[in-house]
């Protein structure tokens, strides 16, 4: 973050945006390494000299040199260097003078005097006097930087020094929700989401436009910029000559180039602890694990699950609690009851974790010893494949299944049409088993008409070899070879296991 | 009905809109600014409904009370406060004793107090006068402290800071210094705090920029006020002041002009003229993206340095302080590069911005028994510190404000029998500087 005096922007229309300097610009790389040349030459020397060789580069482009200055200027140790503590030196000469000196020979006098006393050279005292000063400080240490990294700093410190004046922020991030949601708390800032947006101000924006949250806004956009897609739009307050006006700024993950190789990784967040890790390692029947996957909104609070369990269009929400009392999961299940998931939320338990004895009964809570309960969950989704597949089934009853679309057409694939109804590929199988239909036949995952069936019959007669009857099949996009084979009445007859040598026949 | 505090605002949980709030669908309640706390308890309660209230916490405390007696323009001004329901400004020249007024009603109200003053040597002086006055530990915020007492005083960029979570702390809020608090910023800590007791002090409680308007809402409005010139002669020394003007040395009459010209070309080029702080602000935001602009105003302040800054007045100084070499002087310069060469040509003591609070006393009660007879400081004593009786002023180089001026005069005019104190004001001849001190002295013609 820079001082305001050194924010560089652009306006246009109503949109403000900071100035970014491109960090693979070759004239940008040189002149950061050339600030960083001279904060490393200047290391040893006093902090006045060394501001005063920073101020001749200025002429370059001062605002973009002083800012990358303040940026290096952190990374300094700066302290004072004396042969004695200044303040003693000064108490010292000052006591000497009693009053004030009005002529150079009587300053000398008294300057050679205290020197004498505290057993030190008159030059050496005469320089720790106002060696305290800031321009007589010395560069102690420095800790260089690459010119590239410094570039990146320097421009998420201008979009942060920009975002100082934000009267509000609207925020959109694909994942790192875990981060940003702590982040907005412990920052004090106020939050209502709509559609996937975070709109974020704080308590007395209710009242009046107002820039107090705006440095909060700009310490939360590290973590913003840490998800691996995100976008944000601000309104920044600007003095006119016209008066206060309101400009929008908005940035997105496209702009990545700008802030280096740190960001957008979606943040690595370590696991809370070693259950959930095993939880995330572990496979569960065809279903993908999520961790943090969303943010949920439970009345007035906001809810990030540990995980998320999916497959297909259920989402199955799971939250692993460590240490509890009953008081605590009756606030957590209270909590959890005010959010429209609430039917899809599992929290795993651990028993031994409780703080108190008292049993807990829940249908939500699935209690463990010690090792993830992992065949109760497969349980639990299991319930959820199967209610699923109801649901599915109930809803294509009342539809009247039509394949009229794929006319003409002798091989339909179950899963496009699966998608086309919104239901699982098994549901439609369960509904078209049920049709009874005639003109089709399913084997595998595709419907095969009667006609082109009995057009194989004919054309595997005289057929002998296995592979030859395949290279027929994959000729009309038929995949499941051996169910249509067994319909047809053929038998495969194997030698070893190369499927070169097998044969069919008749049975 | 539910009242609570939440960061600088009140909500307000029930069926009713009370004055002042408004619905916030965040937290699905009813939500006010914090500093309508007591006219929404004075509206619950004039009407008659039933409601729970949890707005303010204060920590435990012990009882607040200073035997401290009042002189009687103090009194007066204590009196008109309680008349105005304990809120309010009091307007009272430096060095007429504000602190005491404050501690007075701190006494009188017997509540959790927050004291917000401009500059850490003020937070460090209210500290000080607090503990003795109460015999209590005292909070300080702001300078790296962080400790919440009873009794805290505050800077007000700490105050701003904290406001979300100090506001329902404290019955009593007193703004020493008063006339910042209508900075669009520090607004908002009058606007968090839901304090029902209120305080202003200042020396000036007019702004430049008119928004002294601000604290009728803010704090109460003026309650209280008394000029210098009612105060002068009967509590305060009189002073005699003596204007020097000194011209600059050959050297820098050249360099003056230079730079003098460098600027007002550009103003010429540019069609711009510079009749008020707006219009030289208009001229700063311009340097931003014009390098022209940029170039005149570094050539202005060059200018500038040049006259405060010049040898004559060093010289000047030195015939000054041989004329009263049995008397205690305090020399005033805005700039610290100023202070450190006088500090160092004369081997007096100085105290700028960066002096610690403990070298900055140790040299101020070294000034007051004597051992040193001058002490040299920018402008960070500008407000309110407690300064030893000095009976020589000497202004070196200063602004156009009427604020810095009256503050500086409060310096020296301590009253103390049968003393009349020199007021020098050093100010170069034919340059800018002679215009700026001719501004300065307005309130004095009251």
């Amino acid at each position: 973050m820079l001082t305001n005096d050194l924010l560089v922007t652009r306006t246009h229309k109503g949109r403000i945006e900071p100035v970014f300097v491109v960090p693979q610009d070759p004239e940008n790389l040189e002149i950061a390494s050339s600030i960083i040349d001279i904060f490393l030459a200047n290391i040893g020397r006093t902090y006045g000299e060394l501001i005063e060789e920073v101020g001749g580069l200025e002429e370059i482009n001062y605002r973009l040199i002083r800012g990358m200055a303040q940026i290096l200027e952190r990374r300094c140790t700066i302290d004072k260097d004396s042969v004695i503590d200044p303040i003693a030196a000064r108490r010292a000469v000052f006591e000497e003078s009693g009053g004030f000196v009005t002529c150079e020979e009587a300053r000398l006098e008294i300057l050679d005097r205290t020197a004498r006393k505290l057993s030190i050279k008159s030059d050496d005292l005469e320089k720790a006097l106002f060696a305290d000063q800031e321009d007589n400080l010395v560069i102690k240490e420095f800790q260089t930087i690459a010119p590239e990294s410094l570039l990146w700093q320097y421009n998420l410190s201008l979009a942060q020094t920009l975002l100082f004046k934000a009267t509000g922020m609207e925020i959109w991030i694909e994942d790192n929700y875990q981060q940003v949601f702590w982040k907005i708390k412990k920052l004090g800032l106020m939050y209502s989401m709509q559609d996937g947006k975070i709109y974020l101000d704080g308590p007395i924006s209710l009242f009046k436009l107002t820039e107090k949250y705006g440095t909060a806004l700009a310490k939360l956009l590290p973590a913003i910029i840490m998800s691996t897609k995100w976008s944000l739009k601000a309104s920044i307050i600007r003095k006119t000559s016209q008066g206060n006006r309101i400009y929008d700024f908005t940035l997105d993950h496209t702009t990545r180039q700008f802030f280096g190789k740190d960001y957008g990784t979606g943040s690595i967040v370590a696991f809370d602890s070693s259950i959930e890790r095993e939880f995330y390692q572990l496979s569960y029947n065809g279903w993908t694990v999520r961790r943090e996957p969303t943010v949920l909104k439970a009345g007035q609070y906001s809810f990030i699950p540990d995980f998320s369990l999916e497959r297909g269009d259920i989402k199955v929400y799971v939250e692993i609690i460590g240490f509890w009392t009953p008081d605590y999961l009756k606030n957590k299940i209270q909590k959890i009851n005010q959010l429209k998931e609430k039917e899809s939320l599992i929290l795993l338990v651990n028993r031994k974790l409780a703080c108190s004895g008292s049993e807990f009964k829940t249908d939500k809570v699935i209690f463990y010893d010690r090792k993830i309960p992992h065949l109760e969950i497969i349980k639990v989704l299991r319930k959820y494949e199967e209610k699923q597949l109801t649901d599915e089934v109930a809803k294509l009853k009342d539809i009247e299944i039509s394949l009229d679309g794929d006319i003409g057409i002798d091989i339909i694939s179950l899963d496009e049409a699966a998608r086309r109804y919104g239901v699982s590929m098994e549901a439609l199988k369960e509904t078209i088993k049920n049709q009874n239909r005639t003109d089709y036949l399913l084997l595998g995952d595709q419907l095969i008409g009667n006609k082109i069936l009995e057009t194989l019959h004919g054309r595997l007669n005289g057929v002998k070899k296995y592979d030859d009857a395949v290279k027929i099949f994959e000729g009309y996009g038929i995949k499941a070879h051996a169910q249509v084979l067994e319909f047809l009445g053929f038998r495969v007859k194997w030698s070893g296991i190369n499927p070169e040598n097998a044969e069919i026949f008749k049975a | 009905m539910k009242l609570t505090f939440d960061r600088g605002t009140i909500l307000i949980r029930g069926n009713t809109r009370v004055p002042n709030s408004t619905w916030d669908e965040r937290s699905k309640s009813f939500r006010a600014m914090a500093f309508h706390y007591r006219d929404i308890i004075d509206f619950l309660e004039l009407s008659g409904f039933d409601f729970k209230d949890n707005v303010l916490n204060f920590m435990p405390y012990p009882k607040l009370k200073s035997s401290i007696t009042l002189r009687n323009y103090q009194k007066q001004a204590i009196d008109a406060w309680i008349a105005s329901g304990k809120r309010g400004v009091i307007v009272l020249p430096t060095g007429s004793g504000k602190t005491i007024i404050g501690i007075k009603a701190i006494s009188l109200q017997n509540t959790p107090t927050i004291v917000v003053a401009p500059t850490l040597d003020l937070v460090d002086q209210w500290r000080s006068r607090l503990e003795e006055e109460f015999n209590v530990e005292v909070g300080v915020l702001g300078g790296g402290e962080r400790e919440i007492k009873a009794l805290t005083v505050s800077t007000y960029d700490s105050a701003y800071i904290h406001a979300d979570r100090l506001g329902n702390r404290f019955g009593l809020i007193i703004f020493d210094e008063v006339h910042h608090l209508p900075a669009a910023g520090y607004r908002n800590i009058a606007e968090m705090f839901a304090s029902p007791f209120r305080m202003g002090l200042t020396a000036t409680f007019e702004r430049e920029d008119g928004l002294h308007t601000e604290l009728n809402r803010l704090v109460g409005g003026k309650v209280f006020e008394m000029m210098v010139k009612d105060l002068t002669g009967l509590y305060l020394s009189p002073f005699r002041l003596e204007k020097i003007a000194v011209e600059l040395t050959e050297d820098e009459k050249r360099e003056y002009a230079i730079n003098q010209k460098i600027f007002s070309n550009y103003l010429l080029r540019s069609n711009l003229a510079i009749r008020n702080p707006l219009d030289f602000q208009k001229l700063v935001m311009r340097s931003g993206r014009d390098p022209q602009a940029r170039q005149a105003l570094l050539a202005r302040n060059k200018a500038r340095d040049i006259a405060f800054n010049s040898i004559s007045k060093i010289e000047k100084l030195s015939e000054i302080l041989k004329r009263h070499s049995d008397g205690k002087a305090f020399i005033f310069t805005e700039h610290n590069k100023l202070v450190h060469s006088i500090s160092k040509k004369f081997l007096i003591p100085s105290i700028t911005y960066r002096t610690t609070g403990k070298e900055r006393n140790e040299i101020l009660n070294r000034f007051r028994s004597g051992i040193y007879k001058a002490v040299v400081t920018s402008k960070v004593l500008d407000e309110g510190i407690d300064v030893p009786d000095a009976d020589v002023g000497i202004i070196l180089s200063g602004t156009g404000s009427e604020r810095a001026f009256v503050q500086r005069l409060g310096r020296i005019l301590r009253k103390k029998a049968g003393k009349e104190a020199v007021l020098y004001e050093i100010v170069s001849a034919k340059t800018s500087e002679t215009n700026t001190a001719s501004k300065r002295k307005r309130p004095l013609r009251q």
